[in-house]
């Protein structure tokens, strides 16, 4: 009886690590949106390494400032050197967690609307963050997305005055992340 | 001041003002650098490059890495040890280096063409520095972008 139950007990603890699964990309995508009346400003970073934690809903990215690509050679030369400070502030990284993860079932496919909640730093701030995304699951490949407002104010990041009605006040940045490594 | 004078006044004004409005109109619309027709600024190996990263962060960056206003463009020789797409549907070719799980990430502009698992190859690129975060658990990649491929099969 004793071997049945350690038996048991053993093929619970196997069950139960095999779900403590951490997915990862490092060519996961953010952009980032500035919209004026006078302008539409928009750049992308292809080169953002995020995890997942399936379990317990850890979600963190890394990024580097410099990687992201604008249209225009000056934008990404201002953007770099007078607002984000790139050489003082290489990395701009989130971490935290999904709060609803229990709402995810990873194995079945369908999209599932979540919460996400943490720390955010940008150009050498960080602060606490809360945005709403999904988590879509087809054929037990993983991509989140989400889509939420930053205020550039917030993040001690000063627009010199000649460029206020360029640059908007908050940017929209959105996420899109094929998590296809498993750790 | 006599009509004549006032009259160059302006003229001359006219075209200052021209001129900047020109000069404002070439610096907005200035296009990106050619990294095809530039000449690498060094020349390294994947594996060096990314002991370099991880052993002397300042180091590698002001030997790898441009400054805030200028990219870096830098020529990497290394062996491919993946080939895939990333979400955009861009060429992404990962060079091995000693760490496992660790590359050099290097995002295409110019075609791969031929390229198989295994080729040693040199790339050039734009170096935007280390993503390694001690929080994430995982090897970070260093990442290089707008690359091209010089060499093949070496």
């Amino acid at each position: 009886m004793k071997q049945v139950i350690l038996f048991f007990l053993i093929a619970l603890t196997c069950c139960s690590s095999s779900t403590a699964q951490r997915y990862f990309t490092k060519n996961g995508s953010i952009s980032f949106f500035s919209k004026t009346s006078v302008e539409d400003i928009k750049a992308d970073n292809n080169q953002v390494m995020a995890v997942i934690n399936t379990q317990n809903g850890e979600l963190q990215f890394s990024l580097l400032t410099k990687g992201f690509h604008f249209k225009k050679a000056l934008m990404e030369e201002h953007f770099n050197s007078d607002y984000m400070e790139s050489d003082k502030f290489p990395k701009s990284t989130f971490k935290g967690n999904i709060t609803d993860i229990s709402k995810v079932n990873f194995t079945k496919d369908g999209t599932y609307p979540v919460t996400v909640s943490g720390d955010l730093t940008l150009h050498g701030v960080t602060k606490k963050n809360t945005a709403s995304g999904t988590i879509a699951i087809k054929s037990g490949k993983i991509t989140g997305t989400s889509k939420f407002i930053v205020t550039v104010a917030d993040y001690g990041i000063s627009i010199p005055k000649i460029y206020r009605d360029n640059i908007a006040k908050t940017i929209e940045i959105t996420v899109s992340c094929n998590y296809d490594q498993k750790l | 001041m006599n009509r004549k004078t006032k009259k160059n006044i302006i003229i001359i004004t006219l075209l200052l003002l021209v001129c900047a409005a020109a000069v404002v109109y070439y610096l907005y619309n200035k296009k990106h650098f050619s990294v095809e027709n530039s000449e690498a600024a060094t020349a390294v190996t994947a594996t060096a490059l990314h002991q370099t990263f991880t052993s002397d962060s300042v180091l590698a960056k002001n030997k790898f890495v441009g400054d805030e206003v200028n990219h870096k463009v830098i020529e990497v020789n290394g062996e491919v040890a993946e080939i895939k797409k990333d979400q955009q549907g861009i060429t992404i070719i990962l060079l091995k280096t000693a760490t496992d799980d660790a590359f050099i990430n290097c995002t295409m502009e110019g075609k791969a063409g031929n390229i198989n698992t295994g080729n040693k190859i040199a790339i050039k690129g734009i170096c935007t520095g280390y993503n390694f975060d001690a929080d994430m658990g995982i090897p970070g990649d260093v990442i290089v972008t707008r690359c091209f491929i010089v060499k093949r099969n070496q």
